[in-house]
């Protein structure tokens, strides 16, 4: 129990806002929000909220304006570009809600990219196997173990999904992070990508999932609200 | 380790490579053609005023010409940098009937010095292949029907002609292609062709010698040379040295020494063209030094050293300024080259920016996912290049064939000095070719890869 209230990652006072032709259009207005290990939290907000861009912050993917993200006490946005591909690498996984798998590659190649970033051209000889094994593993456990020589345009978007998800578990990240998972899906393949992510989450893994959706975030051990750029105050605690 | 694969995924499984692959390939071909042409056949102009004018040429401008040139001949050639040398008389004479001459230039040339010191031998039509060719009129009824009924005198006086200007002679102007087929067939326009030659001498004063109205002699046709030299072949007659100096009043009869108008000089091998020219001046002044000295140099002051390519200066100049427009209309066909092959990669880089993004994503570095297109680049690049450098190579090398396959003829044979399209490919231009198209393949994946490579990793991915 002790565990589960220790913090992973902490955003404090994010802003972040686009310029929209002579005005800014501010997105979020100082957004704190904890992760704690172990936990399944849900943001939630309308559409247009803002939950993907405090998503992308959290994620590496983007720099907020102003505010910082703790990452296991580490302030992300001052370290450098190493350390925060190495990051995005390793202990971070995200899944995106429209994918973005290369087309070029198989799924199991799709799955192992993570893998290969990490492995340098002189040691690829000796450990393509393993690796590819491991790869398998992380399809197995999303269901696409006989799906991994095709082609990612040849499945469907449920089946799209789970491979991005194998993709982002195949480094054993600390932090899954999902934007809308199951937003491009239907219900019965939205069902199945929350089976995993549940099961994920039983097993240990910390996830944080944006939905727009209340019946998904119901899978949540704890919702958020994003609201007028802000987390709202939390109904329960 | 996914760099390379995902260029060789790129590149295999992306149909914009291949169109790519053809793009680069069909400008390099085109840039390699071009230029194959353009330089063979300022090339081709070079061989031909070289092999006509020999190595290094000592001329007097003035009908007078000079004397010494026996003395000089054999010192260039015994110890300086002379291989062989010979002398040569240039003037102007008539040729045909006195009511309608034509005005033509009379070379007279000592023809196996001449063939030894110049490729002139190989312009010939009947003595091509002979090792010695003659001014002897030969007793022989395909080339000089009649030749039998001359006496021996008649017959030491062959003449040579310019191709052009036999076929512009001939009574019913037949082409050079028809000349060609005359002689293939065997039959001569040389029954016909004993002219009567008008040439005017003139003292070592100056002054007109003899009886002042021109010197007429009879010659008989021997051969005709294609030096592929328009303004020679179009009004050039070769005769003997002795026979026009004799009639020139230029061979000493007169107490004064023999004279002549040019000495034409091979090098020996080895001797660099500019080192020999040098050289040949440098003993040229040290010889006239001499004579000056004993009272003998009056004809010898301005008389030129010059390399063939200062002797036929005018006539390779049009070439070469031909050949300085070609190179600007060449430079902007590379330049158009080069730019569609840099924009062809902007394109398809600008298009792959979300890959980048996703490599991003996943950890890779903005300098990892970049050389991802370089490297795809560089690929495409180097394929592209390769298979035009061969195509370039198998077309130029081909040109005739192709040329005579299509049935067209692109130079007309008969106007243009031109029978082979030139087929040598240089192969230091085309490694220059090739690397520059990569290069610029390289460069076009770059430029956009670089700013791709700095953008946030969501703004990348947002890129469609
Ligand atoms: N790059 C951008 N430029 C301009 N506006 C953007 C950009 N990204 C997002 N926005 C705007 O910011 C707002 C929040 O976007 P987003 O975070 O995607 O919301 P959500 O995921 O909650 O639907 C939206 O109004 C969107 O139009
Ligand atoms: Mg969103």
């Amino acid at each position: 129990m002790d565990k589960k209230k220790e913090t992973i990652l902490n955003a404090s006072g994010i802003c972040k806002s686009y310029p929209m032709g002579r005005e800014q259009l501010t997105v979020l207005r100082g957004v704190d929000l904890s992760v704690r290990r172990g936990e399944f939290l849900a943001i939630m907000g309308a559409s247009g909220s803002g939950k993907s861009t405090l998503l992308h912050i959290m994620g590496l993917l983007d720099r907020p304006d102003k505010g910082q993200v703790h990452f296991d006490g580490d302030d992300i946005f001052t370290q450098g570009r190493g350390w925060q591909d190495r990051i995005r690498n390793r202990e971070m996984g995200f899944v995106f809600q429209f994918y973005h798998l290369l087309p070029e590659l198989n799924v199991v190649e799709n799955v192992m990219l993570p893998l290969m970033v990490a492995t340098p051209l002189w040691q690829w000889p000796g450990r393509r196997k393993n690796l590819r094994q491991r790869a398998l593993e992380v399809l197995a456990e999303v269901g696409l173990k006989d799906k991994a020589a095709q082609r990612p345009n040849t499945l469907s978007g449920g089946e799209r999904q789970r491979t991005a998800i194998a993709r982002a578990l195949v480094q054993k990240p600390r932090l899954l992070l999902a934007d809308e998972p199951t937003g491009n899906l239907d219900w019965r393949a939205g069902k199945v990508i929350l089976e995993v992510l549940d099961r994920l989450n039983r097993q240990g893994q910390t996830v944080v999932m944006v939905t727009h959706d209340a019946a998904v975030a119901d899978l949540a051990d704890r919702k958020v609200f994003l609201r007028d750029g802000r987390i709202e105050k939390p109904k329960k605690d | 380790m996914f760099k390379l694969l995902l260029i060789w995924r790129y590149f295999l499984k992306k149909r914009v490579a291949y169109i790519a692959v053809t793009a680069v390939a069909l400008l390099v071909m085109m840039v390699l053609v071009v230029l194959s042409v353009m330089s063979g056949l300022l090339e081709d102009t070079r061989m031909r005023n070289h092999r006509w004018a020999g190595d290094v040429v000592v001329a007097r401008d003035s009908l007078v010409g000079f004397d010494g040139y026996e003395e000089f001949i054999r010192r260039v050639t015994e110890n300086g940098p002379a291989e062989a040398a010979t002398p040569v008389i240039r003037t102007f004479g008539l040729v045909g009937s006195i009511s309608e001459p034509d005005a033509v230039g009379i070379f007279g040339v000592k023809l196996g010095e001449f063939c030894r010191v110049t490729g002139f031998g190989k312009t010939l039509h009947w003595q091509k292949e002979k090792s010695a060719a003659s001014f002897y009129v030969p007793k022989d009824e395909f080339v000089t029907p009649g030749a039998d009924l001359l006496t021996e005198q008649q017959r030491q006086r062959g003449f040579i002609a310019g191709t052009l200007y036999l076929a512009g002679r001939y009574t019913d102007r037949p082409s050079k292609s028809e000349i060609d087929k005359l002689h293939k067939r065997g039959l001569e326009p040389s029954a016909y062709l004993s002219w009567p030659i008008t040439v005017f001498g003139l003292s070592s004063r100056g002054t007109a010698a003899g009886s002042g109205v021109g010197e007429q002699q009879r010659f008989f046709y021997v051969d005709d040379s294609d030096s592929g030299l328009v303004d020679v072949d179009m009004s050039a007659v070769y005769v003997d040295f002795d026979q026009l100096q004799k009639l020139c009043y230029m061979d000493g009869g007169d107490g004064e020494p023999k004279r002549a108008s040019e000495i034409r000089v091979k090098l020996r091998q080895g001797v660099a063209p500019e080192q020999g020219r040098t050289a040949i001046a440098k003993l040229w002044r040290e010889f006239v030094t001499e004579q000056q000295a004993a009272g003998r140099g009056r004809l010898l002051a301005d008389v030129k050293v010059q390399s063939w390519q200062e002797y036929r200066r005018s006539f390779i100049a049009p070439a070469e300024k031909e050949k300085s427009l070609m190179v600007v209309v060449f430079a902007m066909i590379a330049l158009v080259a080069i730019f569609i092959i840099f924009a062809i990669f902007y394109m398809i880089v600008m298009e792959k920016v979300k890959d980048l993004g996703i490599v991003k994503s996943v950890g890779g570095s903005g300098w990892a996912a970049s050389q991802i297109f370089l490297g795809y680049g560089m690929l495409v690049g180097i394929v592209g290049a390769g298979v035009g450098a061969v195509a370039g190579c198998l077309i130029v090398w081909n040109t005739n064939e192709l040329e005579s396959w299509l049935g067209i003829k692109l130079w007309d044979p008969d106007v243009y000095a031109i029978e082979r399209i030139p087929d040598v490919v240089d192969y230091s231009q085309a490694a220059v070719i090739v690397l520059v198209a990569i290069l610029a393949s390289v460069a076009g994946a770059a430029i956009p890869a670089r700013k791709a490579a700095k953008l946030e990793v969501v703004e990348a991915l947002r890129v469609e």
